[in-house]
């Protein structure tokens, strides 16, 4: 992969929130060099994957461009997004897309969901008209499984989660975005209706040739949709590569308690194993080695002393020190 | 095993102005001495209502239409209000949904766990109640120091474990969890899942789970009952329900899980959930179901027995 191809490239990418004041002053590293890559040649869906707190929408505000690394970059077909003149950035703004996890607080209730598609049609110049404004609409919402007959005129209230989830994909649509960068888009919905958004995502990516940074917590729903996986455990990426790989078979330890962790949906095929939680929080000094170092079982001298370097396995990459 | 909490034909309205929303509408349902009984069902369809029916902590404007909840053979909805009290906590505990997040700011730990006791079991002694907290934190794998804490030193998955610490201080036979491990992370939520099943077991407390998340469900019930709607669909062992669901809707929420190691195309369930102000005549899930046959659009199905331990609300098995 030749870095002026890739479609969206992180380099390196730190960010440090400071909390408190003067003497009870600290310092959070929420997100801690981090790099990946999505190739600009053909679409995928890159799961970012991680517990609460790992730092996985902070890396999605950076990529959004709504917050400033402290460190690092954030190359947009190998141009830095953060020294982009005012024309660059309203460009990008319009490639590159969100949707987020709870799809009623972002719309303003006291418009009609038309409101949403019209401003953003406006913003942008796409239509000329009126006409043509209605028919990019329908065209749009066809494409994400709504009828316009069935949401148009509607406020967000009277929609259910999945359309309003739709609706924003559409939105969306309107921009022909190359990415769209989708934050845990099907954690507040019934699986009856996840299952719709999911193949939605599937369908746009071979449909529109649009590529998505998906950030979730659940592995099962990223296993359906994605293409590559990175995991993220305290703000540093811990195994990296094709998902069907590091799910089959996982390298780093904390992956493994990850997918060992998530309940399956089969009574015959309980969990054998029992983890331990912490009996109280570990208090996070300075941390130089791994970061997993207190919750690892496979812990060793080297890992509490050195952080574990960039270690390629097949076609994946790996941070822990089991691995020459 | 006999039966420790009977539900008889429960119904609980909201008001709205549209007239009454029919949110738990005819449930029946028993939760057996000692077991571990699953309640299941997406969003909005009645199941944490018909919980908090259970204990009479229905608010307006919902209010309780009829029927009947029977503990130790004690009807809770006729009970008084003193005779309640005495029933929460020391006989059932209740955990509700997101109730880490309603601890005590401002108060110790085991401040907040004497309160508890001291609303059920009078004034006691600081010092012998201290010590007993602290074996309660001891129970659900926290240290002893976390008594001497605040709520916000502490991660959400300890303040959860604390909530559980609570549940467990008077002895109750049964715990009542709604979405207890909902907001935490699969590694804690395996953890606070694999402490409520050792509760049941080392204790023998009785458990009524309430979750939307069917791999939970699969994971540690005994029992599950389906609901949807506002009614129970289909009520069975839990490695039968998951092995040959017989509902369409049992089938279909099955099969709309997403599996690791399965790239299988997920088929949702098309349609939504119907309006409960005004429910559709029939079966209620008629409108959304592939096998829908005429009758079902007029004539509810009742839930009837299909064999020893399952029962199933729907025409395709009544004969």
């Amino acid at each position: 992969m030749s870095t002026s191809t890739n479609l969206l490239e992180l380099r390196e990418v730190t960010k440090i929130f400071s909390s408190g004041f003067l003497i009870s002053r600290k310092r959070i590293i929420a997100v801690d060099e981090v790099s990946f890559a999505l190739p600009g040649d053909k679409p995928i869906v890159f799961t970012l994957a991680g517990e609460s707190g790992s730092g996985k929408t902070t890396i999605a505000r950076i990529v959004l461009g709504f917050l400033h690394p402290d460190k690092g970059e954030v190359l947009y077909f190998g141009r830095n997004i953060f020294s982009f003149k005012k024309s660059e950035l309203k460009n990008y703004y319009r490639e590159v897309q969100a949707v987020f996890q709870d799809p009623y607080s972002v719309y303003n209730p006291i418009y009609t969901v038309d409101h949403v598609l019209y401003t953003t049609i406006k913003k942008y110049n796409i239509a000329q008209d009126d006409y043509e404004a209605r028919e990019l609409i329908d065209k749009a919402l066809t494409s994400v499984g709504l009828r316009a007959d069935e949401v148009l005129g509607k406020y967000p209230y009277q929609l259910s989660g999945g359309q309003r989830q739709r609706l924003l994909f559409a939105r969306c649509l309107l921009l022909r975005p190359k990415l769209i960068v989708a934050d845990e888009p099907v954690s507040m919905l019934d699986a009856s209706l996840r299952a719709g958004i999911l193949n939605l995502i599937l369908d746009l990516k071979d449909k529109y040739g649009i590529s998505f940074l998906y950030i979730t917590h659940d592995l099962s729903t990223a296993n359906y949709i994605s293409d590559y996986l990175a995991i993220i455990y305290r703000g540093s990426i811990v195994e990296m590569g094709p998902i069907d790989k590091i799910l089959q078979d996982p390298l780093h330890p904390y992956t493994k308690l990850l997918i060992d962790s998530i309940p399956k949906p089969d009574p015959n095929k309980r969990w054998r194993t029992k983890v331990a939680l912490p009996p109280r929080e570990f208090v996070a000094e300075e941390i130089i080695g791994c970061k997993f170092y207190d919750r690892c079982p496979y812990r060793m001298d080297i890992c509490y002393r050195k952080k574990p370097s960039i270690k390629q396995i097949d076609s994946r990459i790996v941070y822990c020190h089991l691995y020459k | 095993m006999d039966t420790l909490l009977d539900i008889k034909d429960l119904q609980v309205f909201y008001k709205t102005e549209l007239g009454p929303l029919r949110a738990v509408d005819g449930v029946n349902l028993n939760v057996k001495r000692k077991e571990i009984l699953g309640l299941a069902g997406e969003s909005a369809c009645g199941k944490t209502t018909l919980v908090q029916a259970v204990l009479k902590l229905i608010k307006p404007p919902g209010y309780i239409v009829g029927g009947e909840v029977l503990f130790n053979g004690i009807n809770l909805l006729k009970a008084s209000e003193n005779k309640l009290r005495q029933i929460r906590w020391k006989e059932i505990s209740y955990i509700p949904q997101s109730s880490m997040n309603a601890l005590n700011p401002v108060m110790k730990i085991a401040n907040q766990i004497i309160d508890v006791i001291e609303a059920h079991e009078g004034k006691v002694r600081k010092r012998e109640a201290l010590h007993y907290i602290e074996e309660l934190l001891v129970k659900v794998g926290l240290s002893r120091e976390v008594a001497k804490m605040y709520p916000h030193e502490l991660s959400g998955g300890m303040r959860q474990r604390v909530v559980i610490a609570m549940a467990l201080a008077l002895n109750p036979k049964l715990i009542i969890a709604d979405e207890p491990t909902t907001a935490l992370d699969v590694v804690t939520q395996r953890g606070i899942i694999q402490m409520l099943k050792d509760i049941n077991k080392d204790f023998g407390t009785t458990l009524l789970l309430v979750t939307h998340d069917m791999a939970i469900h699969a994971e540690i019930t005994d029992r599950i009952a389906i609901m949807y709607a506002g009614k129970i669909l289909e009520i069975g062992l839990t490695n039968k329900v998951f092995s040959e669901p017989l509902h369409p809707y049992t089938r279909l929420l099955i099969s709309s899980i997403p599996r690791l190691g399965s790239k299988q195309r997920l088929v949702g369930i098309s349609g939504f959930p119907p309006d409960l102000r005004d429910p559709p005549p029939g079966c209620r899930f008629h409108p959304r179901c592939p096998f829908v046959m005429d009758i079902c659009r007029k004539i509810e199905p009742s839930l009837l027995k299909f064999d020893l331990e399952r029962f199933v609300a729907c025409h395709l098995y009544s004969r």
